[in-house]
């Protein structure tokens, strides 16, 4: 993602979205965090070419999508700018893994699995962290953070340039479109001006950052940026994290598709 | 450059977590040393910088491209090689958390690939010594481009080696780094111009941010402690590895130069029953996960490998049906019209 101004507007979502109460949103940062921790973990640890076994994890970023109130097209819009990439490498499987594989009555090349479950792991994880900091915000992400034992200094900077971030992509929209405006439709910015531009806006930056600490230590900054009362993990957070980690743990453990299309065999009376 | 949590295996992933939370906490006992509130907020403001001046693209000439600023050698160049380290993390975790520009697992990776091998392998090994007090244009243009380059092809090699450890792909060793390599060369080249450009202009417009004792710490560097750094996360990386691999593990060559076998077979009731609970329970058997019987052999042509039956297709399916229709069974009932007044903010 190279727009600016889309960046920002992208930006001002994600920060909107975690702005909002839900059964989701009002659990604890740590709950919130743990659970996507562990959701990784599990769909990193299937196999290069396990496809169906993973696809009952899709029951968490369903119910968290419908119970926080989240739209999808806002996580299809993150998946589209980060996809290309990842399906390039994931296309070269089905070329290098010529060996077959059979898949139900279909017999296909295996590098065709691989590629489906880079496909599905890859559409997972991108969902996962977004609704993450959907949720838990940025200011709950730091909050977990601190709760993990991570230090102050990281922790700090890290809420700094979260919340700078958003004034200089602004900035950056500006000049760029004031640049456009200037070289008659001209995309990109030419080398001759290149250093004059970033660097102003590094030296402006600079400037920025010591009035931002003179207002802050008039304020009384003493090196901890607080976001407000920090909420206890209580009863509710601990069933949501048994919950969704004894889900997890169940779908790594027992092959759930295979469970539910026996049972769909057997409805059908043998007929599959 | 930023990988995604789908190209890498748990063990990979926790090693370079492990690895770059031991750089994290030595940069910021270094950076806690020698700095005081204010340069925190100058950390925060410089990352955010970096991730807005990335922004701006810059036209490459006569190829119709357009390439970015990298951001962590400006930023060690700015901040010092810990500062900028720890601000470089920043970026890459809004860029992970906000914009799915690189994983969360995948984290570890991105930070040692982006940030470990610019802070402290280009820019205190390369970059200052080349630039050394930078009043000569020329070093100090040569000097970012080297540590640019430097920094972007061990960062490249980095994603080759985590993605090859990881096994997601079966890519060959040697088309990968074919792959990547050249395309990072020419990247590295046009950051390395950017960089060199930006960091020209500051020293004319602003010497004084760059004069030696303005970065944080950065004259407390010890490249003695930075060789042992370096040295102990190879060794945990590869002794991590080696813990990993399906190679047999010190005990088990030693038992098979002993026995013949890399795994004593004792028959018996409690040795049975215990295994076949450790085969139910096991999580991570042999450090790696249950995995399916096609992950274990390797099937060669023609021989045709029994991938997943028919009902393991219909059941996925199923399966991701019922997801969205739990899903949209919940969207539903959090859409009922509820009382005026209950709706929060």
């Amino acid at each position: 993602m190279r727009d600016p101004s889309r960046t920002l507007a992208a930006f001002y979502t994600v920060d909107e979205l975690s702005r909002r109460h839900s059964p989701v949103h009002d659990r604890h940062p740590l709950a919130l965090s743990a659970t996507t921790a562990a959701f990784m973990v599990v769909i990193a640890s299937f196999g290069r070419r396990e496809v169906s076994t993973i696809l009952p994890l899709f029951l968490y970023p369903c119910l968290t999508l419908a119970l926080a109130d989240v739209r999808p097209a806002e996580l299809f819009r993150r998946l589209a700018s980060v996809a290309p990439l990842i399906l390039a490498i994931a296309a070269l499987s089905p070329v290098f893994e010529t060996a077959p594989v059979r898949v139900g009555p279909w017999t296909i090349a295996g590098g065709w699995l691989s590629f489906g479950s880079l496909v599905v792991k890859l559409t997972l994880t991108v969902t996962a962290a977004f609704l993450l900091v959907a949720t838990a915000g940025m200011g709950g992400v730091a909050r977990g953070l601190r709760a993990a034992g991570v230090p102050r200094l990281a922790v700090v900077v890290l809420q700094m340039t979260y919340r700078y971030v958003a004034l200089l992509l602004a900035e950056v929209t500006t000049m760029t479109r004031a640049h456009e405006l200037r070289s008659g439709g001209r995309r990109g910015v030419d080398r001759s001006v290149l250093g004059p531009m970033i660097g102003g806006l590094l030296l402006r930056s600079y400037d920025r950052a010591g009035r931002v600490y003179d207002a802050m230590s008039l304020r009384g900054f003493d090196g901890e940026y607080r976001v407000g009362q920090a909420s206890r993990f209580g009863v509710p957070d601990t069933l949501y994290c048994l919950a969704w980690l004894g889900y997890f743990a169940i779908v790594r453990l027992v092959d759930l598709a295979e469970a539910l299309g026996r049972i769909a065999n057997r409805l059908a009376g043998g007929m599959l | 450059m930023h990988m995604a949590d789908a190209l890498v295996s748990p063990d990979v992933g926790g090693v370079l977590w492990a690895a770059t939370l031991g750089l994290g906490a030595y940069s910021i006992r270094k950076v806690t040393a020698g700095v005081d509130d204010k340069k925190i907020t100058l950390m925060g403001v410089m990352a955010a910088f970096v991730f807005a001046a990335q922004m701006v693209n810059f036209t490459i000439p006569g190829t119709g491209s357009s390439g970015h600023l990298g951001g962590g050698l400006l930023l060690a160049a700015l901040l010092g090689p810990y500062a900028g380290f720890l601000a470089m993390g920043s970026v890459l975790a809004i860029q992970a958390l906000c914009f799915a520009d690189g994983g969360l697992l995948a984290y570890g990776c991105n930070v040692f690939n982006l940030g470990f091998f610019t802070c402290f392998l280009a820019y205190p090994l390369i970059y200052q010594p080349i630039a050394g007090d930078g009043s000569s244009k020329t070093k100090s243009f040569i000097a970012a481009m080297v540590a640019a380059v430097v920094g972007l092809q061990a960062g490249a090699f980095g994603v080759v080696i985590e993605t090859m450890l990881s096994g997601k792909t079966e890519l060959p060793f040697g088309a990968f780094v074919a792959l990547m390599q050249p395309i990072h060369l020419a990247i590295g080249v046009v950051e390395g111009f950017v960089t060199a450009a930006v960091l020209a202009y500051v020293r004319s417009a602003s010497p004084e941010l760059l004069a030696p004792g303005a970065t944080v710490a950065v004259s407390s560097a010890r490249p003695k402690a930075l060789l042992g750094l370096i040295l102990a996360t190879l060794v945990v990386g590869i002794g991590l590895s080696w813990f990993a691999s399906t190679d047999p593990d010190g005990l088990e060559w030693s038992m098979e130069k002993v026995s013949g076998m890399a795994e004593l077979e004792v028959e018996g009731g409690a040795h049975e029953t215990a295994a076949g609970i450790q085969a139910v329970t096991a999580f991570l058997p042999d450090y790696g996960f249950k995995s399916a019987e096609t992950e274990e052999a390797e099937p060669s042509w023609p021989a045709i490998d029994a991938g997943t039956s028919l009902s393991g297709v219909v059941g996925g399916v199923l399966a991701l049906g019922l997801s969205a229709l739990a899903g949209l069974a919940a969207f539903g009932l959090r859409r009922k019209p509820r009382p005026a007044g209950t709706g929060k903010a």
